[in-house]
């Protein structure tokens, strides 16, 4: 583990040297992703403003929804999001051999070797948000309500870390598969609302099947103390059983790689 | 005319390329527009009003089916393809050619368009009829919207190309693709229908180039314009092309004189 942190770290620091080379670039993507960052809350504003909202939810509950989907999603990408771009294109290219062959397990490498720091701009617009709306909320907030949040918030990482594992695993299967990336996050988006909207099998289908209702809803609920601590359990397992099953689907596709060159 | 048929072909030739990746942005697409239809039949029960922001629900999904098609006709990746020709070198090899470079990107760019109408927007329009309800609103209006919708497409390739330039004068230029992408999303109507946001915010948007690219093209389809608003709206297209042409012309005479490849 001291070995990853200090590949890890050691990697992070070249990312960092590297994006500061071209310091008015680094700080134009910032602000660009900002601008994406702001959609969601921006959405919030406009549904709100227009109409009666979503049935079920105030204006503050749904803003708090876009922030928790918005820090989930960008510490998860800040992990491991070039990971997913860098798999597709060595095996494309026919370079993953090189991998194979270092000694680290190749996704404990992967991830080590995976920091995206464009990534900080979705992280600061969720925590902004959060920060702005926590208190308008008037939330009565107990310890163990926070603590299942932040429980819940670290299984919607590991959704989004598990669903960049399986894209990346798809690689080795279908080699060309960028086009996933955008199918995967797009169908990811629809964790940023209530999945209560989506009727009772969206529900089902967005907690059991395709979890990520545990983007931001679940981290909410347990915010809000409507979660009992056995549905916090097994909302936990659900997350962890979907890692396995990225991890169990990466190993598969090792197995499956085939060099085009090397 | 044989040079930009030639350009054409090797448009459609590069969008056969990614068929399969274009069919997969129509299931994108349908998840997206499919969220989006869930959400707003709660919103819109909630409520109670027939209208919300001056639409209608049927009206609103046929604007986000439409505004994935205009996207998908208006898209270009000029700004990228230029930056990345201008940092690595590779554009000199452009300029020793007797074809002006922006001028076949131009040809190749509607090549791919065109061929982008067939793999995704007619099968969308078809998606969009029998999942969304999207609504016909006439010949008239499709015919207007035809026009409205190929002059969008030139004006985003001149506004992107512009954008594109400045990697003339910027080594690394992600970032200013990033920033131009943030503003277009939200200013074009692209994300929303403009007309939710407050007066202000769309007297200024009514200013700049963006929203003749997606948001006026649906409106004009959706027939929220008299033929009046719809000719000046098409007036204003044309301004912004000229304009932006000129521009273009401008800056790339002086990218030329102090261009230097380093590969090539």
């Amino acid at each position: 583990m001291l070995r990853w942190l200090r590949l890890w770290k050691n990697w992070a620091s070249l990312e960092l040297a590297s994006q500061m080379a071209y310091k008015w670039n680094f700080f134009l993507k910032f602000f660009g992703a900002i601008t994406f960052g702001v959609i969601g809350p921006l959405i919030a504003i406009l549904i709100y403003t227009n109409s009666k909202g979503i049935p079920g939810w105030s204006f503050e509950q749904f803003l708090l929804l876009t922030g928790l989907f918005s820090l989930a999603s960008g510490l998860s990408a800040f992990f491991s999001m070039p990971m997913t771009f860098h798999t597709i294109e060595k095996v494309r290219e026919g370079d993953y051999d090189v991998d194979l062959v270092r000694p680290m397990r190749p996704l404990s490498y992967a991830l080590a070797t995976s920091t995206d720091l464009d990534q900080l701009a979705e992280i600061l617009v969720g925590i902004s948000v959060i920060a702005y709306v926590m208190p308008k909320l008037g939330l009565q907030l107990a310890a163990a309500n926070i603590a299942a949040s932040l429980l819940l918030l670290l299984m919607a990482v590991v959704f989004f870390l598990s669903l960049n594992i399986i894209i990346a695993a798809f690689a080795f299967l279908f080699v060309k598969t960028y086009a996933l990336i955008d199918l995967f996050y797009e169908v990811a988006k629809v964790g940023k609302n209530p999945i209560t909207a989506y009727g009772k099998t969206g529900s089902l289908l967005l907690t059991y099947v395709f979890p990520v209702g545990l983007a931001a809803f679940y981290p909410a609920q347990a915010l809000f103390g409507v979660l009992s601590l056995a549905e916090i359990l097994k909302l936990s397992l659900i997350a962890l059983g979907f890692l396995a099953f990225a991890i169990t689907l990466w190993e598969l596709g090792i197995r499956k790689y085939q060099s085009a060159g090397g | 005319m044989s040079f930009e048929f030639g350009a054409m072909k090797l448009g459609i030739k590069e969008a056969l390329a990614w068929k399969f990746s274009l069919m997969l942005w129509i299931v994108i697409s349908i998840v997206s527009i499919g969220a989006y239809y869930l959400l707003w039949s709660a919103i819109y029960g909630l409520s109670g009003q027939s209208l919300i922001a001056g639409y209608s629900f049927r009206e609103l999904m046929t604007y986000f089916v439409m505004s994935e098609i205009v996207q998908t006709l208006t898209w270009n990746n000029v700004i990228m393809d230029l930056s990345q020709k201008i940092r690595r070198g590779s554009l000199i090899t452009q300029l020793v050619r007797p074809v002006e470079f922006l001028h076949f990107d131009f040809w190749q760019h509607i090549g791919n368009r065109v061929m982008q109408f067939w793999i995704y927007c007619a099968p969308m329009v078809l998606v969009g009829v029998l999942l969304f309800g999207l609504k016909f609103t006439g010949w008239a209006n499709l015919l207007l919207f035809t026009i409205t919708a190929v002059l969008a497409v030139v004006l985003n390739f001149v506004l992107s190309a512009l954008v594109g330039l400045g990697a003339f004068w910027m080594t690394e230029y992600h970032g200013i693709r990033w920033v131009y992408m943030g503003f277009h999303s939200i200013f074009s109507g692209f994300v929303f229908p403009l007309t939710f946001f407050p007066q202000f915010w769309q007297k200024i948007f009514s200013f700049l180039p963006f929203q003749y690219t997606i948001f006026v093209p649906i409106q004009t389809y959706a027939g929220k314009y008299g033929l009046l608003s719809v000719l000046g709206n098409m007036l204003i297209q044309l301004a912004w092309i000229i304009v932006l042409m000129i521009a273009i012309t401008l800056i790339w005479r002086r990218a030329m004189k102090q261009f230097s490849a380093a590969g090539g």
